[in-house]
């Protein structure tokens, strides 16, 4: 038995330095995977851009699953991708990214939100408020993102980090340098596959979605008031069945005059799929935004 | 009365002041919409109300009965009417800001009706904010005789175990709970066993901090975990685990019906539907407590025959196959899982599948934090002949060397990955 009544002071004062250096490298070193680079690239070009009008918003699933580039191809309107992975991580960090991305003078030009957002799959909707748009937590936590052993052990084994980029013009996910082991031949990954064609998902839990499709409807109220706004309910792969209740649900939401909602049709295989159920790869990408096109035509949003 | 109020009145502001500075930790600000304002205020205008009611009815003795049991069961109430939460390991905290921690202090208050002793002093205890974070429901608030240095001495451990219980463990451990969805009978036991390890150190880890928090402040709380896998039987178990749970249990129905039904063994029932109920208004957890109900009654005749190994074995069996029900509030496929149990398959040809791939894809950080947390279990249920372990009091955790090992653990291991939220909290 260890009698010495000060090693716990001891230790502390061995332990805490070393902890405080760890926290303050991990915080200005964080791996944010490309996001702030997203956002300047995205900034710089909408500042010197006057004629967009339509814009894309929501998660990852819209980053990789809608081009805005294919939509201004195919109509007279300018669209931009704003979407961002976790849907910003909380409403909050989005809704600033958005407002500063498109300011209010050409918030209220801007006539189009395409809103797509996996949230109608997830239980329950995902807002962490402790952390950044890239997912870093805030400094006054005093907690680091990854702990003292993951960063050896990630040091020590070369991790590869993962790297998104887009498009300067339309803001879309760019696959050139990005692996997707579901579809590309390269880099299949079998396991994966298997995986990803097995899983499932249910419906959001209606109470929290409610509360998310309520915060994000003031915002478009008070930031874009001459906009409609199509909620879109992304292509999945293997998505649930949607019962009565959770169809009147979605449209009793969306009723209002400036609101549509669009159910896309599943993903039918891994082969459109990038690295995830929800993520398309570039022909999943043209597939969706097709459907979306179709859409917005027919109900004449276009 | 005056000394009574100022003896639950202080520790009541402090703790506003500590639930301030927590929301604000959390958080990052004081909040749009001052929601914790809202939960400081609304638990303590209901347990006024409650009070008020009380004063009125507290000489008739079936209506104050009455009144007792309707305000245990507010909960389910409120649950069997979606407006509360079930516990499903998930974050649990009620979407109804004015019902916030409801299950905690209309538990308290019931306790103290049916006891005829419900003071005003007490609403301080049973709205106070800390409290209502994770419980304990505080049956008793007395008076810490030691002084400060003391104090802080003897409780800040406790604090530094809750953390390290909750933020290295419990925290990573969130990443367990997309496994409800697994039907296959290994992948559902071990989901079970992890749920359990994870719900023990969030809940514990919580109450253990809130015990040192009103310790240091010279109040002495009930403390709601008393090491439960040092226990050897089923009935060890469940009375250290959620402690204060069992009291009210005990005095609200367990006693009463003893008395009224004279049977043991039906009195065991009623407690396990009642505590079924709290815990959410869904079929699994009634199946949940029939399920217990009935290992209590055989643990019991067991013991009775003087057999020791038995109980061990029924209560190793028995903690996760109860928590199969006790997770899963999607009936259909809780109904799927338990008849997988009688798969032929489960018995010859074990489908691995889906076991195997857990634990594979299973993050490094999320494994290093259960090997932390399975090893103080192990201390706890193999360490019981060490005099530290044999107090059940966390001693063993308690001493410097453990503390410091501790510390090196956590430095090495904290990361903001996983969730922190009271499981059990909030609702």
């Amino acid at each position: 038995m260890v009698k010495d009544k000060n090693i716990f002071i001891k230790t502390a004062f061995i332990f805490l330095p070393i902890y405080i250096i760890f926290l303050i490298d991990d915080f200005y070193n964080f791996d944010d995977h490309g996001v702030f680079q997203i956002i300047e690239t995205r900034t710089e070009y909408i500042e010197q851009s006057e004629n967009i009008n339509s814009i894309i918003i929501g998660g990852s699933n819209a980053l990789w699953g809608i081009s805005a580039d294919q939509l201004n191809s195919l109509s007279d309107n300018q669209f931009y991708n704003l979407s961002m992975h976790s849907n910003g991580v909380n409403y909050k960090n989005y809704f600033e990214y958005i407002l500063k991305s498109v300011e209010p003078i050409q918030a209220q030009n801007i006539d189009l939100i395409i809103w797509s957002t996996i949230h109608t799959y997830l239980d329950p909707p995902y807002n962490d408020f402790d952390r950044d748009i890239a997912g870093r937590l805030r400094q006054s936590k005093l907690i680091p993102n990854q702990s003292i052993l993951s960063k050896i052990y990630k040091t020590f084994t070369n991790q590869e980090s993962l790297h998104f980029e887009v498009s300067p013009s339309s803001g879309d996910f760019l696959f050139r340098n990005f692996k997707c082991p579901l579809s590309d031949k390269r880099y299949l990954d079998r396991d994966l596959i298997d995986k990803i064609s097995n899983e499932t998902y249910q419906f959001a839990p209606l109470g929290p979605l409610e509360n998310q499709i309520k915060t994000y409807k003031i915002f478009f109220k008070k930031y874009f008031p001459n906009s409609k706004i199509v909620y879109v309910v992304p292509s999945i792969i293997n998505p649930p069945e949607i019962l009565p209740n959770q169809l009147k649900f979605l449209y009793d939401n969306f009723k209002e005059e400036n609101f549509s909602v669009l159910i896309q049709q599943p993903i039918q295989d891994v082969k459109y799929l990038c690295e995830s159920s929800h993520h398309p790869n570039a022909e999943g990408r043209k597939i969706r935004t097709t459907e979306i096109y179709e859409f917005l035509k027919t109900n004449r949003f276009l | 009365m005056k000394n009574n109020l100022i003896f639950t009145l202080v520790p009541y502001f402090i703790s506003v002041i500590i639930f301030i500075a927590l929301n604000f930790y959390n958080s990052g600000t004081l909040g749009d919409e001052l929601d914790f304002l809202f939960k400081i205020l609304s638990p303590l205008f209901l347990a006024l109300s409650f009070f008020v009611i009380y004063q009125a009815i507290a000489r008739f003795n079936i209506l104050r009965n009455t009144f007792s049991y309707g305000l245990f069961f507010l909960i389910s109430i409120f649950s069997f009417f979606g407006l509360a939460s079930n516990i499903n390991g998930s974050h649990a905290e009620t979407s109804n800001i004015f019902i916030y921690g409801l299950s905690f202090y209309s538990a308290l208050l019931a306790f103290k009706v049916h006891q005829k002793s419900l003071k005003f002093s007490d609403l301080f205890i049973s709205s106070n904010p800390l409290l209502l974070i994770s419980g304990p429901i505080s049956v008793f608030f007395s008076k810490v005789s030691f002084g400060l240095k003391k104090r802080i001495n003897y409780f800040f451990p406790f604090i530094f175990i809750g953390f390290f219980f909750f933020k290295v463990i419990s925290a990573p451990m969130t990443y367990y709970l997309n496994m409800v969805s697994f039907t296959e009978p290994l992948a559902i036991l071990l989901f079970a066993f992890l749920f359990r390890v994870f719900l023990y150190f969030n809940f514990a880890g919580i109450s253990l901090m809130i015990y040192g928090i009103f310790g240091i402040l010279g109040r002495r709380i009930p403390l709601n975990f008393t090491q439960p896998f040092s226990s050897r039987n089923v009935i060890e178990f469940w009375r250290s685990w959620h402690a204060t749970l069992s009291i009210v249990l005990r005095e609200l129905f367990f006693l009463p019906s003893k008395k009224k039904f004279n049977n043991t063994y039906l009195s065991i029932f009623i407690v396990y539907l009642a505590s079924a109920m709290w815990h959410g208004m869904s079929i699994n957890f009634i199946l949940w407590g029939l399920f217990h109900a009935s290992i209590f009654v055989l643990t019991s005749y067991i013991l009775k025959k003087g057999l020791k190994i038995l109980p061990i074995v029924i209560f190793l069996f028995a903690i996760p196959f109860g928590d199969i029900m006790f997770t899963d509030t999607n009936i259909p496929r809780l109904l799927t899982k338990l008849s997988n149990f009688l798969s032929i398959d489960f018995y010859l040809g074990l489908n691995m599948g889906s076991f195997l791939v857990a634990i594979l894809e299973t993050p490094k950080y999320v494994l290093a934090s259960t090997f932390v947390g399975l090893s103080i279990i192990s201390v706890e249920f193999f360490g019981m002949k060490n005099k530290f372990v044999a107090k059940r009091n966390y001693k063993f955790l308690r001493t410097n060397l453990s503390l410091s090992m501790m510390l090196i653990v956590m430095v090495l291991l904290i990361s903001g990955q996983g969730w922190e939220y009271a499981a059990y909290g909030q609702r």
